[in-house]
C-alpha cells in the first residue's frame, strides 16, 4: 500500500512514481450492510454526507440492505477518502475500492 | 433561533436500562466499535485516522450519557438541542453497536432486526440489554422523523 506522508528513510524517485501510480485514478466508496444501523438511519447519512436525494438514498440503503454492499460514489481518491472517513464517523461500514472499470 | 427537540418516557420503566447501558459504556475499551479499517496500511496514517475516529466516537457516546442524566433518571424528560442531535444520533448507534457485540451477541441479526427475540426466555441482563437496543432504535426514528418528516 501506499504511504502519503513519509514512512521514515530514503525514498527514490521510481518509488515515488509507483505510489502515485497506486493512488491515480477512480475509487469506489463502497458502504457494506451491518446488522444494527436502521434503514432510515443509513437513509439519512447517505443524505447528508453524500448529499444524495431522498429516492436515491433509498436506493443505495436497499442495495446496502439486500446485496450487502452498494458503491455510493465514484471519483479522486483525496475526495473518496474524505467521505470514507465521515460514513465511518457515522459508524457506518466504508471501504475504498479501485475502480478498475475506468481504467 | 435553536430548536430543542424533547422526548418523555416513563422513568420507571427506562431506570433499568439506563443503567445496563452506563455500566456497558464505562467498561469498553479504546477501541472502534464499528468493524471499520483506515484506507492505507502507512503506520502513521492509519493511527491518525483511529485517533480521530475514537475522538468523534467518544463525543458520540459521551452525548448520550449526558442525555440519560440524573434529571432523566428523575423525571423521564429528555431534551436534546438542535446542534447536538448528530451526536445523539451517532451516539445511539455506537451503544447498539455495543450491545450486539456483547450482551445482545448470542442473537441472530434476524431475530434482533425482526424485533422476535422472546423475552420470557431470556436473562434479565439480555432483557435490559434487549431494551437499550430497542430504546435507542425508537429514540433515532422519532429524532429522525422530526429532522425529515
Amino acid at each position: 500500500m501506499v504511504s502519503l506522508i513519509g514512512g521514515g528513510g530514503a525514498t527514490t524517485p521510481e518509488k515515488v512514481v509507483e505510489n502515485e501510480t497506486d493512488l491515480s485514478g477512480v475509487w469506489n466508496v463502497v458502504v457494506l450492510n451491518d446488522p444494527v444501523n436502521l434503514m432510515s438511519y443509513v437513509t439519512m447519512v447517505f443524505k447528508r454526507v453524500l448529499g444524495m436525494e431522498q429516492s436515491q438514498a433509498e436506493k443505495h440503503m436497499l442495495e446496502v440492505h439486500e446485496l450487502g454492499r452498494s458503491v455510493v460514489w465514484t471519483g479522486d481518491r483525496e475526495k473518496a477518502e474524505a467521505y470514507q472517513y465521515q460514513l465511518q464517523e457515522w459508524h457506518l461500514t466504508a471501504i475504498l475500492e479501485k475502480n478498475e472499470s475506468s481504467a | 433561533m435553536s430548536r430543542q427537540l424533547e422526548f418523555r418516557f416513563d422513568p420507571e420503566s427506562v431506570r433499568p436500562l439506563v443503567l445496563h447501558f452506563r455500566s456497558l459504556v464505562n467498561a469498553i475499551n479504546d477501541d472502534l466499535i464499528a468493524e471499520n479499517e483506515p484506507p492505507t496500511s502507512d503506520e502513521l496514517m492509519s493511527e491518525v485516522w483511529i485517533d480521530d475516529l475514537l475522538e468523534s466516537q467518544r463525543k458520540d457516546i459521551a452525548a448520550i450519557n449526558e442525555l440519560f442524566d440524573e434529571k432523566f433518571m428523575d423525571t423521564g424528560r429528555a431534551t436534546i438541542d438542535e446542534q447536538d442531535v448528530d451526536l445523539v444520533l451517532r451516539g445511539c448507534t455506537a451503544v447498539r453497536l455495543i450491545l450486539r457485540g456483547s450482551t445482545l451477541s448470542r442473537f441472530e441479526d434476524d431475530s434482533l432486526e425482526r424485533g422476535e427475540v422472546e423475552v420470557g426466555k431470556i436473562t434479565a441482563e439480555e432483557e435490559n440489554g434487549y431494551g437499550v437496543y430497542i430504546l435507542l432504535a425508537s429514540l433515532q426514528e422519532l429524532i429522525i422523523s422530526q429532522l425529515d418528516p
